[in-house]
């Protein structure tokens, strides 16, 4: 326990730090306007790329490349000048070294857009590996690497990727990704809440700022920016191109629709401006392209992402379009409300989306990155009662079944749900009917444990070993931190969960709790 | 068809082979967005609530600020508000970015902070949004001059950790219930985030040295969650001194009478439990007398 003393000694470092800020929005004051830009100052006060970069999206001939220019990360307009417009080059190469560069070019860092930099790099080549760095003013980024996807429909022998969730910053060290960028993989799948948006400072120094429940766009901007300072996630970023996608705390915790987390006390109207913030403040900090800017409370996040002909991934979105939860946002049993065919998990039109892209796929792997439970989880196995959570698939089991039947019925070839959310590795067979251990087997749910979230965790959980062993569709559960790596070729599907024995101080070794296998048109789950 | 481009059969021909614009598309459609939003015709108002504010030196009761911004026309924005104060007396932002719908107000909460030892006078508080300017006087006045006043209300109190949804302020803002933050709603309480280990601290310093010569503690009212042993420490010209020791407490208030001293900051050293992983105080009061 650290003492009154240093505590009061942090409060006096944020108090000064707090003082600067408040001379540098005087100056903006004092003129009556915002401080226009003058083309020819291009100079920035301190090194401005504090928050590293990153890139994403892959596809056969370009990937997204991000920057923010944020020489203070926790003030105010990341320590620019508000109304600054700020030319970042940048450069594309085949080598570490840029001795050939393929592709470089001029991008505005804009203040309305928190001075990120997105730029959409095309005219790459299918399954390449590049580099790619910025320049502003006189001060150079650090290195990023990347890769293309592979040419459309090509055969290709193998993808390995992993992918990861829940990165609560105040409770643990991202130690998992200092493991992770010793993999060799061609892309991460970042299944949501990046961020969290509670002001909770926690015991290991590394509380929130700002210390509140998040609102306005500064406050996204800011904790977005106390996230990514982060030296661990910032190496990750760099070694490999990321495909995102969000779940409730990058807004609020378990919003959905237009409903906040404190529904009705904040009105669907106040609701939709902080949601708003959030997902303007998450794409500013992505590496997204502009067809997923947001337009105020909307985001078109939902896409599909192919790698040749063997694994398709349809990355969903399971907030925006969803009916609230049932009972409290708590846990039930099914009864006609929770099994009502109209209730909404992804909406109407992202089901037919996705059901167009299962149809058309010719794929031998067919995924869905999401973040909620998929498979069926009785939390009362032993009672005669089922009792579920209200928050994942089985609180909207009608259209959960629509997309086992359609997995089933049209011959979705090897389909595959990874799953974030649950702070916890579990394994799970996707069956024809969850109530029948008997039915068919049409798929596999990888879940994927937190890179810090719940904290330390356990090697193992009396709770949930009872619960398991009477869930023969759960084939491995765990509940330590860590990241999930997938090797996949033609011939088998092979899961590797990687877990660190502690989060609440740095340097944990790594180890790979269980290996499963599922060969290819066998679904089902082999421990390897 | 936001998706079409990422579709494997499309892409072919949305592939671009040739190096073509540089400046990617990303840049070309922030420039246009950015004018939009940058036009020197105010299309948003903002507004303060309160448009006034009549406060006391208690720097751990801040005062809610609620600035609005109205939309003047009908396009969308994200609009930033600048707030600047003066000294002493501090708020929480010194700007507010927004979005702004078209149909109705946006709203974004400003804390505004007194200092214990701020002297009785106006500190205005300016609000700018483009060339929209708003004034909020805040006018400060003294304590009542009351020999019997609970010299910790509202006061600069810290904690030597605090739970996700507490706050060492609920401490001191003369609420004597164990409530958990809310929506726009402070914590009323305190508890520490250590569970299980001890001891754990809350201090308040004192607008200015003064003599006193009791402290109250309420901990949680029910025994499960209350605290059972701690020392009353006064921060003296002579350094911290334990002025009192409890033992044994088991729910609700206790109040702890010792030779008066003159004392800068007062600090609860808590030591145990009646079984519960974390410390709790609902409200600590210290007194002259």
């Amino acid at each position: 326990m650290s003492s009154v003393e240093k505590l009061l000694a942090a409060r006096w470092a944020r108090r000064r730090f707090l003082t600067v800020t408040g001379a540098a929005a005087g100056l903006a004051l004092a003129t009556g306007l915002p401080v226009a830009a003058t083309p020819a100052d291009q100079r920035i006060r301190g090194y401005p790329f504090t928050l590293g970069i990153a890139s994403g999206d892959p596809l056969p001939d370009g990937v997204v490349i991000w920057t923010r220019l944020a020489p203070e990360p926790l003030e105010p307009f990341g320590g620019m000048e508000y109304g600054k417009k700020v030319p970042v080059r940048w450069e594309v190469a085949e080598d570490e070294a840029f001795r050939r560069v393929v592709r470089r070019g001029t991008a505005f860092a804009l203040s309305e857009y928190a001075h990120t930099v997105h730029v959409d790099v095309r005219g790459l080549r299918p399954s390449a590996e590049y580099f790619y760095r910025f320049m502003a003013g006189s001060d150079i980024s650090p290195v990023g690497r990347t890769k293309t996807a592979p040419a459309l429909g090509a055969a290709i022998s193998n993808l390995n990727f992993a992918f990861v969730s829940c990165q609560h910053r105040v409770v643990g060290y991202y130690t998992a990704y200092q493991h992770m960028v010793q993999e060799d993989l061609d892309v991460v799948f970042h299944l949501g809440d990046y961020i969290y948006e509670g002001g909770d400072q926690g015991t290991l120094g590394r509380g929130h700022f700002p210390a509140r429940t998040l609102a306005t766009l500064d406050d996204f901007r800011l904790r977005l920016a106390q996230y990514k300072t982060d030296p661990d996630l910032q190496a990750a970023h760099a070694a490999f191109p990321w495909i995102v996608t969000l779940d409730d705390h990058e807004v609020l915790s378990n919003w959905v629709s237009k409903y906040s987390f404190y529904y009705p006390q904040e009105s669907f109207e106040q609701f939709l401006v902080r949601r708003a913030n959030a997902f303007r403040a998450y794409w500013e900090h992505m590496p997204l392209r502009l067809a997923q800017l947001p337009q105020g409370p909307d985001m078109p996040l939902y896409r599909r992402f192919a790698f040749g002909d063997l694994a398709e991934f349809n990355v969903l979105d399971t907030r925006q379009y969803r009916d609230d939860q049932l009972y409290n946002d708590g846990t039930a049993p099914p009864d006609a409300l929770t099994r009502d065919p109209a209730r909404q998990m992804i909406g109407a039109q992202q089901e037919q989306w996705l059901f167009d892209g299962l149809r058309k796929s010719g794929a031998t792997w067919n995924v869905l990155a999401q973040q909620v439970f998929f498979s069926q989880l009785d939390l009362d196995p032993n009672d005669a009662g089922e009792r579920y959570v209200m928050d994942a698939w089985d609180g909207y089991e009608a259209q959960r079944n629509r997309i086992v039947d359609f997995f089933h019925d049209r011959n979705i070839a090897n389909p595959v749900v990874l799953t974030g959310d649950v702070h916890a590795n579990n394994a799970c067979e996707i069956k024809k009917n969850f109530d029948d251990s008997d039915s068919a087997t049409v798929g596999v749910e990888l879940v994927g444990t937190s890179i810090s979230s719940s904290g330390d965790g356990a090697d193992t959980d009396p709770g949930r070993d009872a619960l398991a062993s009477q869930l023969p569709h759960i084939k491995y559960y765990n509940v330590q931190r860590g990241y999930v790596r997938c090797e996949v070729t033609p011939e088998q599907w092979r899961t590797d969960f990687k877990v660190v024995p502690y989060v609440s101080r740095p340097g944990a070794p790594i180890r790979t709790d269980a290996t499963l296998v599922t060969e290819n048109g066998r679904p089902g789950l082999e421990l390897g | 068809m936001f998706h079409a481009h990422m579709t494997t059969r499309r892409g072919v021909a949305a592939a671009v082979l040739v190096v073509a614009p540089l400046v990617a598309v990303a840049s070309s459609g922030q420039i246009t967005t950015a004018k939009a939003e940058t036009r020197k015709d105010p299309t948003v108002t903002i507004s303060a609530s309160p448009q006034r504010l009549d406060l006391l030196p208690r720097p751990c009761i801040p005062a809610l600020l609620t600035v609005g911004f109205h939309h003047q026309s009908g396009q969308p924005t994200y609009t930033s508000a600048f707030i600047r104060s003066t000294a002493p007396v501090r708020v929480s932002d010194e700007v507010v970015t927004t979005y702004v719908p078209p149909d109705y107000a946006a709203t974004a909460p400003v804390e505004v902070r007194v200092p214990g030892d701020t002297p009785p006078g106006e500190y205005p508080i300016y609000l700018e949004a483009g060339r929209e300017r708003v004034t909020v006087p805040v006018v400060v006045s003294a304590e009542p001059d009351d020999p019997n006043r609970n010299l910790a209300l509202g006061q600069a109190t810290i904690a030597s950790s605090t739970g996700g949804v507490l706050d060492p302020c609920g401490a001191v803002d003369g609420n004597h219930t164990y409530t958990l933050l809310g929506y726009n709603r402070p914590a009323t309480a305190w508890a520490d985030a250590t569970p299980s280990e001890f001891p754990d601290q809350v201090q308040t310093t004192l607008a200015k040295p003064a003599q006193i010569g009791r402290v109250d503690l309420y901990t949680h009212a029910d025994r499960r969650f209350a605290l059972r042993d701690w020392d009353v420490q006064a921060l003296t010209d002579g350094g911290w001194q334990t002025v009192a020791q409890v033992r044994g407490h088991t729910a609700g208030r206790y109040s702890s009478r010792f030779a008066p001293v003159t004392a800068s900051a007062v600090r609860i050293n808590m030591l145990a439990t009646n079984g519960y992983a974390y410390s709790t105080l609902v409200e600590l009061e210290i007194y002259q007398q």
